[in-house]
């Protein structure tokens, strides 16, 4: 396993390596430029802003810029944010253990709903229940984020004013411990669930349809032919080997879930990195934006690998490292 | 009457199953009686597609609604109609009654769920004394008893060991009648005749009913009693298993038993096949259904033969075994 482990993360590095150079190239490509963003809207002389390009080194050529960006980066320095001049690395160290709560929480929703709704439409006898959930998965794929995020924001924290609609905290809140939680939880709640939506409807297909297969296998009438009950069938033998393709989905769109949360975050001032992502690229602001894309891309591999162990949890068959058996 | 006061055993009366088909209903198992007294092992032969695993599914329901057409006649077990169950009450039968061992022993087993669970899971006590009595259950079929073999996973078995792990699983719930579909299909040729001799000797050692489907005679002469051999969802043959392998009466039977390799004759003799095909389901026309294949058809053939009594416990439909007067009388 820890082989295994060790082959993956060395895969990792040229995808890491391509990251970064696509992005650079990128971004290069956009329209706008970094130091009139940072100037701002005043007149500058030309004088000044050549002075300003040459202290953050933009005259360079761009092959001299991009070698001098690789080596930076393969020391693990991603340089430092043109807006605040902070070192880009901690700015998104504040910020990714936010986008960690929020994307984590999505996800774990995603899943426990996801696949209760699934393994609900997939046992069903009734047809009716069976559409309804898978209509209500293709809904939930369908609507797009920002505007459910919105809509959420209009009934919960206006029209009814049971939740907070912006922030990780109340502003003057001076609560500690339990306190503290309760508040994070009450902000976390709207954003996290929509966020979650879209993760909810996939996994509760991918779900059904896995049950649905699952209830057809032999060993499932074994079960049956041990005298068992359908609920205690479907407890024992049919819910966990219909996970396999849960896992999967769950663990591979959590790139997705992180993407989603640039715009939940935004929806929602929750301080994490899609909010920092997002006031990057809007200023102009490289070196945190590659930053960002590339801290991104070695949390989608982790997680990826994460996925590939936990199926050994839920399938001995591929568990990696395990015996391949005897015969006799 | 209550339902233990009669051990009669499965006792089942012209029971026909139909199925759905996209042509059209079609019925794989035409009216057939059989029975299987407490104690008794007897076998279903015949060849692949003649109905018998769909008989058993049939009896014992697990043919799914949305395949089935619908059954007649009647399957009783112990005198209860075991069609008019509700689903609490025939969970009572199944497993603790009627217990079954499948072919395809990997598809069989839950892959994610270690062997001795599966056992397990079948027994009420709990704890220390359920550990045992898996225990238990794993030495009487030849298995390794060890806690450590115990939860190994079925895809870390032998096909040997998974058949016996499913002969565990029958047993756990102590069944009056072990039914046995194709137990040895897919098995090495030497570990066949060793599952067989597990369940002959389990069986024997229990006081168990055992019912066979199987499609080799050499399991049936060794492990059972009496036989039934089936032919296109018909009953053609019945009998104690030394007076139908001594003196064949049907040419169906025969064609069988002329199939078993027989050592002693030499060169291309040693094996032969009865030519053709047994006919699908939605194919079967008036008359013997065998007649198509048999070397001695003739004209009678073309109307259905009837069931002729051969002696104590012993039957045959065909025509060749009813007396040519009474032919005459007939026509």
């Amino acid at each position: 396993m820890l082989r295994f482990t060790a082959r993956r993360l060395l895969h990792a590095i040229p995808l890491l390596f391509g990251v970064v150079t696509l992005m650079f190239f990128l971004l290069q490509l956009a329209p706008g430029d970094p130091i009139q963003a940072l100037i701002g809207d005043y007149p500058a002389t030309p004088e000044y802003v050549a002075q300003v390009t040459k202290t953050y080194g933009l005259d360079e050529p761009l092959m001299v810029r991009y070698w001098e960006y690789l080596q930076q980066v393969f020391t693990l320095d991603l340089g430092e944010s043109l807006a605040s001049r902070v070192p880009v690395i901690d700015l998104i160290t504040d910020r990714l253990g936010n986008t960690l709560i929020l994307t984590v929480t999505a996800m774990t929703f995603a899943a426990i709903i996801g696949i209760a709704l699934g393994v609900w439409a997939g046992v069903s006898r009734s047809r009716l229940l069976d559409h309804l959930v898978t209509g209500v998965a293709v809904g939930s794929l369908s609507i797009p984020m920002f505007w459910l995020g919105q809509m959420l924001v209009l009934i919960f924290a206006i029209k009814l004013s049971v939740l907070p609609s912006q922030g990780m905290y109340s502003t003057r809140s001076t609560a500690e411990g339990i306190d503290r939680l309760s508040d994070l939880l009450t902000h976390l709640l709207l954003p996290a669930l929509v966020l979650a939506m879209r993760e909810i409807g996939v996994v509760a297909r991918i779900v059904r349809t896995s049950v649905h297969d699952v209830l057809t296998l032999p060993y499932v009438e074994t079960a049956r032919a041990k005298g068992f009950s359908r609920s205690k069938i479907i407890r024992r033998h049919v819910v966990r080997n219909s996970l396999l393709p849960a896992v999967t989905v769950i663990g591979y769109n959590f790139g997705f879930v992180l993407a989603g949360s640039v715009l939940v975050e935004t929806v929602f001032g929750w301080p994490g990195m899609g909010q920092l992502l997002y006031e990057s690229i809007r200023n102009r602001d490289n070196a945190v934006t590659i930053g960002i894309v590339l801290l991104i891309a070695v949390v989608v591999v982790v997680v990826n690998l994460i996925t590939d162990l936990v199926y050994g949890l839920v399938d001995p068959r591929i568990r990696v490292g395990a015996s391949t058996g005897g015969r006799a | 009457m209550t339902e233990h006061a009669m051990h009669t055993g499965l006792s089942v009366r012209d029971f026909s199953v139909a199925l759905k088909t996209p042509g059209g209903p079609i019925t794989p198992v035409d009216r057939v009686s059989i029975d299987v007294e407490p104690g008794r092992r007897v076998a279903l032969v015949g060849e692949s597609g003649c109905g018998k695993s769909m008989m058993l599914r049939g009896i014992l329901r697990f043919i799914p609604p949305s395949v089935l057409d619908g059954v007649s006649g009647r399957a009783a077990f112990d005198g209860v109609d075991l069609a008019e169950l509700d689903d609490r009450r025939l969970r009572n039968y199944r497993g603790d009654r009627i217990a079954m061992v499948f072919q395809d022993a990997l598809a069989r087993l839950n892959p994610t769920m270690p062997v001795g669970a599966q056992v397990a899971e079948v027994l009420t006590g709990g704890g220390r004394e359920r550990d045992a009595q898996v225990a238990a259950l794993f030495r009487a079929v030849g298995l390794d008893s060890s806690r450590a073999f115990r939860r190994r996973f079925p895809h870390e078995l032998s096909g040997g060991m998974r058949q016996r792990v499913l002969i565990a699983i029958a047993l756990a719930g102590d069944p009056e009648l072990l039914v046995a579909d194709e137990p040895t299909t897919a098995l090495d040729v030497t570990v066949q005749a060793q599952i067989l001799d597990t369940i002959a000797s389990v069986v024997r050692e229990r006081g168990m009913a055992l019912l066979v489907v199987t499609h080799d005679l050499g399991v049936v002469s060794e492990t059972c009693e009496y036989v039934y051999v089936m032919y296109a969802g018909q009953i053609v043959e019945s009998g104690p298993v030394d007076a139908v392998f001594d003196e064949p009466g049907h040419p169906y039977t025969q064609g069988l038993i002329d199939c078993v390799l027989d050592v002693d004759e030499p060169g291309e003799q040693r094996v032969r096949t009865i030519p053709g095909v047994v006919p699908p389901p939605g194919s079967v026309t008036a008359g013997c259904r065998f007649r198509d294949r048999c070397p001695a058809a003739h004209d009678r053939c073309a109307v259905d033969p009837p069931v002729v009594e051969l002696g104590p416990g012993r039957s045959a439909r065909c025509w060749l075994r009813v007396p040519a007067e009474t032919v005459e009388e007939a026509s």
